[in-house]
């Protein structure tokens, strides 16, 4: 029994010993093809090394060629050469093209003279399957964030394009939100806040043009397809969009596509012939306390809204099993009256109305805002008024609510809520969705 | 090495038991008249001087032979002795054969063979000593000899040096028995050793000599000179010790220390620059060695004696008569000091400059004028002309037009600095050539400070004389200014208003407002550095809001959101293209534009490219002209994220746009006078259009114009009512004159109407 551990013991060990060998082969022969690179130059000079790029059309990121580029840097400096942080002080630069063949990667270094204005090497490196570490490929949620930002900055490149702060939302095909929604938002909502490309404002802070970005995603077994697109908020008209795609079996296992609450979700979803009254287009600006808009047993709700007319307005909140109740105005009496200019806010610290999350139910909840620039009398709505919430609620789902808000418009169409929001109820963090 | 005397006698005796074998037995008694005795029966250890035995018998050739010995030779000289006999104790026995335990025959033997080699010694040494004409005498032989004797091995040739032959024991008679011991001798002596022994040793003298650190004197700033086995006869006085060359001794170094004088002196002016001639050096020389003078003693107290020898007569080859004292010595000099004595003291004479005015003080500057000091510089006068006085005239000469020329640069820089304007090097040194051909123009005063002076070294000197000189030049600064501006060495651009606009053209897309503004404060920065007065868009935004208001709002431009607010200024920059009439109000504030072009801004893969377009467009007679434009592309990595870079990137590919469109600007701009000139003086063609005139009219208007003088008649065309001609001057001064002239035939056409850049001319409107 002994010899027979020993003899495994062994075989682990040797076998580790292989892997680490293979693992660390791509160095090897990274550096060997900067080494030749390189050898063109006689004297030691300062080498700006640029982040490696996705020749193919897809041009997805993979963090492993951020390690690629380590490696280039290191074999720059093994060889005397300076590293310089900013091209504009080097004279010299390598730029790193790559392309993933089918397991394989096909990698392209240039040595690039600005005084030349040109090419002066080009080394060319095939990185087979085995000389790649195990899992190179793989990419997070906050990859998919990071390409998708550089993305949308090289769309827009040279401009500087205002973004609505909180108007960040990404749904699947079907209008829901899940942790991965979620997760990807946060993330999303970090890359376009440190990239100077993007000028965030609050909402209702900003006369000029304001962009908004909206993303879905498309569950096509294997991978996921995203993409997210950069909104004309007064115009609806897509300015520009991205696309990525990441592997289903990168995705972590809590990265949830949809809801707990997919069925009774799907109800509170906007039908796509609902139709915003006319002259209310983009005439308030919605949003909640917390980006992503994710909630947790405790947790206190604000929604913020800043008109952009005079509007009398109603805010719907579908809890996730299915409950409707108008937030707004609470009470039995309020009209619902605000004035442009202003932002108020509902379920804050000074209001009738304290909203506070719970986990008795889990998943997708929205807030839905119709307006409307006269009274609006909404006995039409099938609503009941509940006195120890000092609000009405109702149960008989959306499609009645809606019913009811467009006759009482008296609209011969589904009226459309001037704006909406998603939230996720939820008791796991987000650290938790990616570990 | 010498050997003792024990030792050699050793050495004999060896020889003596070797050749015992060779004695000839069987004589029992001897005549007696063959013997040479070396002693008396009587007194056995009394021996005979070896000088008495001069006359003793000898071996001959044949005997010498018959013993298988060589003759004496060029090397050898071989002395021998026949039938030597030496008395010994008498013994009861006899027996003619030598027995080796007989001690007195032993005693006898060796007796005989101390008075043969010594004998033979002296023989040899007298021989050499003939052959070499007798320089030792007998007395000084008898010391050589003493010397020698000990040493007596060296000497012998080292086969057969000394062999005894015939040994044997004899008596005087049958009966008395009184018994001798008889022997030949043979000796080979070496003629090399005894000449070496006959030369004698030097004797090493042992007084003090003066002790010199050697580590003081180096080659850069020190001579030394060198004399190394100096033979010097030397005489002696009476004295017993060495002192008796004492006297010698110092008249030789002191007569050497006259040659390493007279040598170092030749030395030191020879590695001057200007050598003094030879005639000077050696007056010199003669001057501190003449007798009685003896000053070249206080410059050779610098000596080392390496060897003192005195070499006693005849112990030089070839023999010297009398002694020898072979020196070594060093002497020493500073070069410094020897130079000082070689070199004659400048002298400073006055040089005659009539015609000039020497001042004690430069003229005050004024601001119309530039005043070139140049203090005490020094020209060299030429040495190859007829006569020193012709040189210095032409050195004087030299350096009055250098004087000049230097002023003039001087001032032409000051011009430049005082404009801060462009200059172009080339176009200011072809300038400053003109200027110097008509210095009357420029220059308004030359003169001296304080008087010129010649510096000379003398007659004998090879060193060039110079003149030292100070002097002033005031300089026309105006009259210079104006000849730099019209030749365009300077170009004054600092008198255009410029503006600088921006344009872009990215196709559906804004540019980030700060790198448009970057862009645009970085060129204005580089024209002022280049001497542009820039015009700043706040002076004039006031005028563009309110021609603004007329027809749009201006809200934008004092937006409380900074982005907005920031879009509508640098729209509003653009007066070209915000406005109708855009090159019309431009030309209210400015006179210069440079349009800044953004053509290409993109991303593509991971480099930013970036072209950049910059013209300058200049008004002048009511029209805008293009003057130049430059394009600059820049391919650089993309910096994800920042916007930082994006703007470096921008402001690099401007400013190089930038750079290389200024000097175009200033040679158009420069052009411009010229341009304007050729269009006065050259003849050019008009048209003269009578708008109003009816066929008959412009018939009669054509007749008379076609015989007008100013100007020369080319065609005429009616359908069109033009008349063309050629005319040298302003399209105002044509109007005027065919006015007048159509009047002065009653031809009314009223007054001519032009615009300026346009060669035609309308009346009749």
């Amino acid at each position: 029994m002994s010899i027979t551990l020993t003899l495994w013991l062994w075989a682990v060990c040797t076998n580790l010993g292989v892997a680490q060998a293979d693992e660390r082969a791509w160095e090897g022969e990274t550096k060997k093809a900067v080494d030749i690179l390189l050898s063109v130059i006689d004297s030691s000079e300062d080498v700006f090394v640029a982040n490696p790029w996705d020749r193919s059309p897809q041009q997805l990121y993979y963090p492993f060629f951020r390690k690629l580029k380590d490696s280039v840097s290191g074999s720059v400096l093994e060889l005397g050469h300076r590293l310089s942080g900013n091209p504009l002080d080097a004279r010299l630069s390598i730029d790193t093209d790559y392309e993933v063949r089918s397991g394989e990667v096909a990698l392209a270094f240039r040595l690039v003279d600005s005084e030349k204005d040109g090419v002066i090497a080009t080394q060319l490196l095939t990185l087979s399957a085995s000389q790649l570490p195990a899992s190179w490929d793989k990419r997070e949620i906050k990859d998919l964030a990071y390409e998708l930002g550089g993305k949308l900055e090289r769309s827009v490149f040279p401009e500087q394009v205002v973004l609505a702060a909180e108007s960040l939302t990404i749904t699947s095909r079907d209008g829901l939100i899940g942790d991965f929604s979620t997760a990807l938002t946060a993330y999303l909502d970090q890359e376009v806040r440190r990239r100077s490309a993007f000028k965030l404002v609050t909402a209702g802070m900003n006369s000029g043009a304001v962009y908004e970005l909206s993303g879905t995603y498309s569950d096509l077994g294997s991978e996921i397809i995203l993409t997210v697109s950069l909104i004309d908020a007064a115009t609806s008209t897509i300015r520009s969009s991205v696309e990525t795609s990441i592997s289903r079996k990168h995705l972590p296992a809590r990265a949830t596509l949809a809801p707990e609450n997919k069925i009774t979700a799907v109800a509170s979803v906007e039908p796509t012939d609902s139709v915003v009254p006319e002259g209310l287009e983009d005439v308030i600006d919605l949003w909640v306390n917390k980006t992503p808009p994710r909630y947790s047993d405790g947790d206190s709700l604000v929604i913020n809204v800043a008109p952009r007319k005079n509007v009398y307005l109603r805010l719907y909140y579908i809890q996730s099993d299915g409950l409707i109740c108008q937030v707004f105005p609470a009470g039995r009496n309020g009209t619902g009256f605000l004035r442009a200019g202003k932002t108020y806010t509902v379920g804050g610290l000074h209001d009738t109305v304290e909203l506070t999350i719970s986990d008795e139910t889990l998943g997708q909840e929205t807030i839905k805002a119709f307006a409307s620039l006269a009274p609006i009398d909404d006995s039409s709505v099938p609503k009941e008024f509940i006195e120890a919430a000092n609000m009405s609620c109702m149960t008989q789902g959306y499609a009645e609510l809606q019913s009811g808000i467009s006759r009482a418009l008296k609209l011969t169409h589904k009226v459309r809520p001037v704006a909406e929001v998603k939230i996720l109820v939820t008791n796991q963090s987000l650290n938790a969705i990616e570990n | 090495m010498k050997k003792n005397a024990k030792n050699t006698m050793s050495g004999l005796m060896s020889s003596v038991y070797l050749i015992i074998g060779l004695v000839i037995s069987g004589a029992v008694s001897a005549d007696m008249s063959t013997y040479t005795f070396i002693n008396e029966k009587e007194a056995l250890d009394q021996v005979v001087d070896p000088k008495s035995l001069v006359d003793a018998r000898r071996l001959t050739k044949t005997e010498i032979e018959e013993q298988s010995l060589a003759p004496g030779d060029e090397n050898y000289v071989v002395v021998t002795f026949k039938d030597l006999a030496a008395w010994i104790k008498s013994a009861t026995d006899f027996s003619p054969n030598i027995d080796g335990k007989n001690t007195a025959q032993k005693a006898g033997l060796e007796r005989l063979s101390d008075v043969a080699t010594a004998a033979a010694l002296r023989s040899a040494f007298n021989e050499v000593n003939d052959a070499e004409g007798k320089p030792f005498d007998e007395k000084e032989m008898e010391a050589l000899l003493k010397d020698a004797s000990s040493r007596l091995d060296e000497l012998l040739a080292s086969s057969d040096g000394l062999r005894r032959v015939n040994e044997r024991v004899d008596r005087d008679g049958i009966f008395t028995n009184n018994q001798f011991v008889v022997a030949d001798y043979y000796l080979r002596i070496s003629k090399a050793a005894i000449l070496d022994e006959i030369r004698p040793s030097p004797i090493v003298l042992t007084f003090e000599d003066p002790k010199i650190d050697v580590s003081q004197f180096s080659s850069a700033t020190h001579y030394v000179a060198r004399f190394i086995d100096k033979e010097v006869p030397i005489s002696a006085t009476k004295a017993e010790d060495e002192s008796k060359w004492s006297t010698g001794f110092n008249d030789a170094v002191f007569g050497l220390a006259k040659e390493a004088f007279a040598e170092v002196v030749a030395a030191v002016n020879k590695d001057l620059r200007y050598p003094q001639q030879k005639p000077a050096i050696d007056e010199l020389v003669r001057d501190y060695t003449a007798a009685g003078q003896d000053k070249y003693k206080l410059l050779t107290t610098d000596y080392e004696i390496k060897k003192k020898e005195v070499w006693p007569k005849g112990s030089l080859r070839p023999r010297n008569p009398q002694d020898v004292l072979k020196l070594s010595i060093y002497f020493y000099f500073d070069r410094e000091k020897i130079k000082s004595l070689v070199i004659p003291p400048e002298k400073s004479l006055p040089l005659e400059v009539s015609g000039m005015p020497i001042a004690q003080a430069p003229p005050t500057a004024r601001s119309d004028e530039y005043v070139g000091l140049y203090q005490d510089y020094t020209i060299e006068v030429r040495d190859d002309l007829e006569t020193k006085d012709k040189a210095r005239r032409s050195a004087l000469e030299k350096a009055i037009v250098s004087f000049k020329q230097k002023a003039l640069a001087e001032a032409a820089e000051d011009i430049g600095k005082r404009l801060a304007q462009p200059l172009n090097p080339q176009e200011i040194s072809k300038s400053l050539i003109d200027a110097q051909k008509r210095e009357g123009d420029f220059i308004k005063e030359f003169g001296w400070l304080g008087q010129p002076v010649v510096v000379t070294r003398g007659a004998y000197s090879t060193a060039p004389e110079t003149l030292r000189l100070s002097a002033y030049v005031a300089v026309n600064k105006d009259a210079l200014q104006q000849l730099l501006i019209g030749d365009r060495a300077i170009t004054i651009v600092g008198k255009y208003r410029t503006y600088v606009e921006l344009f872009w053209n990215v196709p559906d897309k804004d540019i980030n407002p700060e790198v448009i503004e970057t862009l645009v404060a970085n060129v204005e920065d580089g024209l002022r550095t280049d001497g542009y007065e820039v015009v700043e868009f706040e002076r004039i935004k006031g005028d563009l809001v309110s021609l603004l208001k007329a027809s749009e709002s201006t809200e934008d431009l004092y937006s409380t959101d900074e982005l907005k607010r920031f879009k509508a200024n640098l729209a509003l920059r653009n007066i070209d293209s915000r406005f109708e009439n855009g090159k019309r109000i431009l030309a209210d504030y400015a006179d210069l534009v440079f349009g800044v072009t953004i053509n290409t801004l993109e991303v593509v893969g991971n480099q930013i490219n970036v072209r950049v377009t910059i013209d300058a467009t200049f008004f002048s007679q009511g029209e805008w002209m293009k003057l130049a434009s430059f394009d600059k592309a820049l391919r650089m990595p993309y910096m994800d994220g920042s916007q930082d870079h994006l703007i470096a990137v921008v402001k690099k590919t401007g400013l190089e746009a930038l750079a290389g469109l200024t000097p175009k600007v200033q040679f158009q701009l420069a052009l411009r006078k010229d341009r304007e000139e050729l269009n006065l003086s050259q003849e050019r063609e008009f048209t003269i259009v009578f708008a109003g005139a009816d066929k008959d009219q412009f018939g009669q208007i054509r007749q008379r114009l076609s015989k007008g003088t100013k100007w020369g008649y080319k065609r005429a065309d009616f359908k069109s009512r033009s008349i063309y001609v050629s005319y040298s001057g302003n399209i105002d001064s044509l109007s005027d004159m065919v006015q007048m002239y159509l009047e002065g035939a009653d031809l009314n056409p009223g007054m001519g109407e032009y615009s300026s850049g346009v060669n035609r001319i309308l009346f009749g409107e």
